[in-house]
């Protein structure tokens, strides 16, 4: 018994440090994989527009994405911010009323002036 | 805008937010929600507008610090940090892309099936565990780079995700190749394309031709390389990274590497939805390029990656020894085909030196750099880094504009001192 005690130590050993190197590999050396089915949560539904334009913005743009990713957009011509909003109302049919699309794009445009030189 | 350090990778620095940090403080504190931590960092990406927060990690589900461009459909861009460490991109920090919030946050993996019908002999679907263990296994290291990373750099700014340098992750790809599919299926003949469709279904009010699938070229469905993944770095992939299986292109833009992929279906059209005309096109010209307003060019979908090179071991603002050698260290791509060189440049590109690459784990992937440097005086250094690739393309000093601001790989450089 005794005389098979370090093997076995040695053992655990070697298997622990497999498991260190590869911590969360799962596929073993013969291909085998082990399926697990995943379920996440998602910090949804992230920011709404705030300040000027937004109670215009949000009814329109927020059915589908959040607001930070348009506050992220660079200084961009007024007619390039119309074909967003009109992207969004044709290919996507956000709630864009025909009336709004100018001024959603007024609106956009205005929100991100040009930087400081 | 024109002064400003347009490099990412000297740039992208990590800051304590200022207690009442402005706009983006509060964009973070909505974007937490009642019962989470206030985030605790902003990071400054260097272009104009490029304040944002920084996801703390468990934030968004198999994931650590992300710079947060979206929480809502997901977009999160790796810290330029992360790249200074790995060559492998630890999966709890590679990039996410999604285009809208329709994809399910629960896999049963049960449930799950893979079909690959259309223009077949013989239509056939697959359990996950049929997938594996019907087809042989194939390893590859690729890089896996949105068709916009980096454009919030290109010049004249353009909309869309305006990433720096963090939309791209080299990782270790397992998985079944599709031509091994495709030949079970067995292709018809006449059949020109393959459709890669996934487990999204659109939300109300987003219409069918909305709906987001890719085409391949068959030829290249059919090249060895492409493979249905269902592992990345030898582990199972984060859901936000397409669990359980995605399609990988190897060479070609992330665009084509369907996450969640369900089915495949041989065709004889290059596909007519939305995210392959107009979205994701570029000018049929070199290297996608074209003046600004320029009309009536022919457009085509994107496809093959350009070259890239990093400098990782310094980043601008450090200091280096003046008349000690030092190492440079970085990693580079060859994109569309393998790594031929990388040179670096230290007097504005008029002489460059080529650098040792490091081991080559094949065409496709991320491979590491270095190169000894001894500054010759004291005071200002910019240090350029060029990739060249097989099939002849090199970076260019100033990038390729188009209206999508796509396939940016211009020169990077940082600026340090020797000392």
């Amino acid at each position: 018994m005794n005389a098979r005690l370090p093997v076995l130590v040695l053992a655990a050993a070697l298997a622990g440090g497999a498991l260190a190197l590869a911590q969360h590999a799962r596929a073993s050396a013969n291909g085998a994989v082990t399926w697990k089915s995943q379920s996440v949560d998602l910090p949804y539904p992230g920011p709404h527009f705030s300040g000027e334009g937004a109670a215009l913005l949000n009814p329109s743009c927020s059915t589908c994405h959040s607001a930070d990713f348009v506050n992220g957009q660079p200084h961009l011509p007024l007619a390039t911010w119309k074909m967003e909003v009109l992207k969004m109302k044709n290919v996507f049919h956000a709630p864009v009323e025909a009336k709004n699309v100018d001024a959603l794009a007024k609106a956009l445009f205005d929100r991100h002036p040009a930087p400081a030189k | 805008m024109g002064n400003m350090d347009r490099r990412a990778g000297g740039g992208v620095a990590l800051g304590r937010r200022a207690v009442l940090g402005g706009a983006a403080a509060v964009g973070a504190a909505g974007m937490l929600g009642a019962g989470r931590a206030l985030a605790a960092q902003d990071v400054q990406l260097p272009f104009a507008n490029g304040m944002r927060p920084v996801a703390p990690a468990g934030m968004f589900p198999g994931k650590g610090e992300m710079i947060l461009q979206r929480v809502r459909a997901p977009l999160l861009e790796t810290p330029w940090e992360v790249y200074r460490k790995h060559l492998f991109i630890p999966n709890d920090q590679t990039y996410v892309r999604w285009h809208i919030p329709d994809f399910p946050t629960s896999i049963d993996v049960k449930k799950y099936r893979l079909r690959i019908n259309g223009d077949v002999a013989h239509p056939f679907e697959l359990t996950l565990d049929e997938l594996v263990k019907r087809f042989p296994a194939v390893q590859t290291a690729a890089i896996n780079q949105c068709s916009g990373n980096s454009r919030g750099f290109i010049d004249p700014r353009v909309p869309g995700a305006q990433w720096g340098n963090g939309a791209m992750y080299n990782a270790l790809w397992t998985g079944v190749r599709l031509r091994d599919l495709l030949a079970h299926a067995g292709v018809k003949p006449g059949a020109t394309h393959v459709a890669f469709h996934n487990i999204e279904q659109l939300i109300d009010p987003i219409p069918p031709h909305a709906l987001f699938y890719k085409v391949l070229p068959l030829a290249r469905a059919n090249d060895e390389s492409t493979l249905v993944a269902y592992e990345m770095n030898r582990s199972e992939l984060p859901l936000l990274n397409g669990f359980p299986i995605r399609l990988v292109v190897p060479g070609w833009y992330a665009t084509y590497w369907v996450k969640m992929l369900t089915e495949i279906t041989v065709t004889t059209h290059p596909g007519t939805g939305f995210w392959m005309n107009p979205a994701y096109t570029i000018p049929d010209t070199p290297n996608g390029s074209m003046k600004p307003g320029e009309t009536g060019l022919k457009m085509v979908p994107i496809n093959a990656m350009d070259p890239r090179s990093f400098i990782t071991s310094l980043v601008s603002g450090e200091t280096i020894p003046a008349h000690k050698p030092s190492v440079l260290r970085g990693f580079a791509f060859g994109g569309g085909s393998a790594l031929k060189s990388v040179a670096v440049s230290a007097d504005n590109g008029a002489s460059w030196k080529d650098a040792a690459l490091g081991k080559d784990w094949g065409a496709y992937g991320s491979r590491e750099w270095h190169l000894p440097f001894t500054p010759g005086k004291p005071g200002p250094v910019r240090l350029m880094v060029r990739a060249s690739n097989a099939a002849g393309a090199v970076q260019p000093m100033v990038a390729g504009w188009n209206p999508g601001g796509f396939m940016y790989n211009a020169i990077e450089h940082v600026d340090v001192q020797a000392v």
